[in-house]
């Protein structure tokens, strides 16, 4: 490019118009800016979804427990009177085992340390107090309520101790749906 | 207390002191109950007295009573029941009545005691032969 051809090029950059003066310029600015909102606005919705889903999950998978933990404290309230050990022995077993694996998940969790602890320590009394009427000879002839009377009050307490986990559950799905 | 509640602690005493003498045969049929077997003419009768722990929480003195305690507590059941008809003749709760707790205490802990005399007895003689 020689002198002459720069001067012009020169000339015709200082006649022509600013480029933000033109019509086009504006209008493309404002739908670029308009694609960069909108995108970001999308990504915002679709992380908000995700974290929704998340916890939509989550709520069902504690009203499961919730559930399960309201069909286990049913049948701690509907003890027989003429309980035997037999009988005894394998309801606690079955519900300590179902309980156990309901709470492990939370053990840690602020809120339910303490009522999880306290259900652990619940069964781990009523399988005392059931080691305390264990027979040692199974012709003895003890009256049909003995189970029932040494371990009502364990069975008792591990329901209402159920009852509460089941509250506390219930009020973290209610924090959930609020959201 | 009315005359029906003392003279029935007076029995329920009575049963203590001949537990801790080792003059009732008590048995033990599992860790937390004792037994005895009385037959008197035709009659026989199976006399049981239970303890309890009363988990934390749950402090009960009757139906309307319920307090919230950190300590566990023992309760007792004593029961007396007709061998022939399997029928329940007696049946005394330190649950629902706090009132024969300590007479109750007294009858079991006599059954403890008093097996330990019987099974001394018995030892002595072992070795007395």
């Amino acid at each position: 490019m020689n002198e002459e051809e720069i001067e012009k090029l020169v000339r015709a950059l200082n006649d022509s118009a600013p480029f933000y003066t033109q019509f086009e310029f504006w209008i493309a600015t404002v739908i670029g800016a308009a694609s960069v909102y909108f995108s970001v606005k999308a990504f915002k919705e679709a992380r908000e979804a995700k974290r929704a889903a998340f916890e939509a999950g989550k709520t069902v998978k504690i009203q499961t427990i919730t559930i399960e933990l309201t069909e286990i404290a049913q049948r701690l309230d509907k003890l027989d009177f003429n309980l035997s050990f037999s009988e005894a022995r394998d309801l606690l077993n079955e519900i300590s085992r179902r309980l156990r694996r309901l709470i492990a998940p939370f053990q840690e969790t602020p809120d339910l340390v303490t009522p999880c602890l306290n259900l652990k320590n619940a069964l781990d009394g009523a399988k005392d107090a059931l080691e305390e009427v264990r027979p040692q000879n199974p012709e003895d002839e003890l009256p049909p309520n003995t189970i029932y009377f040494a371990t009502q009050g364990h069975f008792s307490n591990i329901s209402g101790l159920v009852a509460e986990i089941m509250g506390l559950f219930e009020k973290r799905t209610i924090e959930v749906n609020e959201k | 207390m009315n005359n029906e509640t003392n003279e029935l602690m007076d029995y329920l005493f009575r049963i203590a002191k001949k537990s801790l003498a080792g003059e009732i045969p008590w048995s033990q049929p599992n860790p937390s109950t004792f037994q005895w077997i009385q037959n008197s003419g035709s009659d026989s009768f199976i006399v049981t007295i239970q303890k309890a722990d009363a988990p934390r929480g749950l402090r009960s003195k009757g139906l309307l009573d319920i307090s919230f305690d950190s300590k566990e507590e023992s309760v007792y059941l004593f029961q007396v029941q007709d061998r022939l008809n399997k029928q329940t003749a007696i049946s005394l709760s330190s649950k629902e009545r706090p009132e024969i707790f300590s007479a109750l205490d007294k009858i079991y802990h006599g059954a403890e005691k008093g097996m330990d005399v019987r099974a001394t007895s018995v030892l002595k003689r072992l070795l007395d032969i």
